[in-house]
């Protein structure tokens, strides 16, 4: 099975919970989620799994605090303005770009790995005939396809832009 | 919920936060590509809220992405932090995503039953 939009075990670019991918489960302690970034012994496919974790991790901190956020609104008109009129401040516009962006990749291939986890885009098993068919060879097109996803999302994201938008429309 | 459990709980939650929260980015950030105004004027939001569609859903997609977002970041600390200490993030994680959920859905709810008021 494949886990976390990691490649299966037992294909090149594999080791996604091993120490291929990340090194992280044989050494442990202070650095070694640097060293589990940084780390550039990976197929794409791993490079793939590193950005889903981060922008999924990106996403949950966005989560917790956009429940505080719209929560203000029980506290009446005056206090949900006033908080939505901070959302205009560039800053905050940078980091709903980032949040769009995290939740455009995430989410294209999250239905990539879901797919993939169904069976879908990984081939039959066949005999082990030299040059072997690999997995992420096979799973390649669909990874490009979820990064032009990724992309299309993006500019739409870039076009819903207040600063690009109202700057577009200025004399 | 762990291991092959949670990875199962996890990619139906996935499902159900794709659409959902597919729907909700679309609305809330293409508003203006989709011609749908300002989705955040007070008299928007009060209009979704007296929906109970709209505020089901709305508890649903929390659910769902707390659920999905929780075991992943879960999952995530296994890999980064010794046993112990992932342990106790977790445990913390946990506290914390199911007291955001209850206010969370307790604003949503609340704000369904008075909305417009």
């Amino acid at each position: 099975m494949v886990r976390d939009g990691g490649p299966p075990a037992g294909t090149a670019g594999a080791g996604v919970t091993g120490p291929a991918d990340s090194g992280v489960r044989h050494a442990r302690g202070p650095g070694a989620w640097l060293r589990w970034l940084l780390n550039r012994d990976r197929g794409w496919q791993a490079w793939l799994h590193v950005l889903h974790r981060l922008s999924g991790l990106v996403l949950l901190a966005f989560l917790m605090a956009h429940v505080c956020v719209t929560s203000t609104r029980l506290l009446g008109r005056g206090a949900w303005e006033a908080v939505m009129a901070l959302t205009h401040h560039p800053l905050l516009q940078a980091a709903e770009y980032a949040v769009w962006a995290a939740f455009a990749f995430h989410g294209a291939n999250g239905v990539r790995v879901l797919l993939a986890e169904l069976g879908f885009g990984i081939g039959r098993p066949d005999r082990p005939v030299y040059p072997y068919a690999q997995v992420p060879q096979r799973q390649r097109p669909w990874a490009i396809a979820a990064m032009v996803v990724t992309g299309v999302l993006l500019l739409a994201g870039l076009l819903d832009l207040p600063a690009l938008r109202d700057g577009a429309g200025a004399p | 919920v762990s291991g092959g459990r949670a990875w199962l709980v996890s990619m139906g939650a996935a499902a159900l936060v794709l659409v959902l929260l597919g729907a909700h980015m679309a609305t809330m950030h293409l508003n203006d590509l989709l011609g749908l105004g300002d989705v955040l004027a007070w008299t928007s939001v009060s209009e979704r809220a007296r929906s109970a569609a709209q505020t089901g859903a709305y508890v649903l997609l929390l659910g769902a992405a707390f659920l999905h977002g929780g075991l992943g970041a879960q999952r995530v600390f296994r890999e980064w932090l010794a046993p112990a200490a992932a342990a106790r993030v977790n445990r913390m994680l946990t506290i914390v995503l199911g007291a955001l959920f209850v206010v969370g859905t307790l604003a949503a709810v609340t704000f369904h039953a008075g909305a417009g008021a």
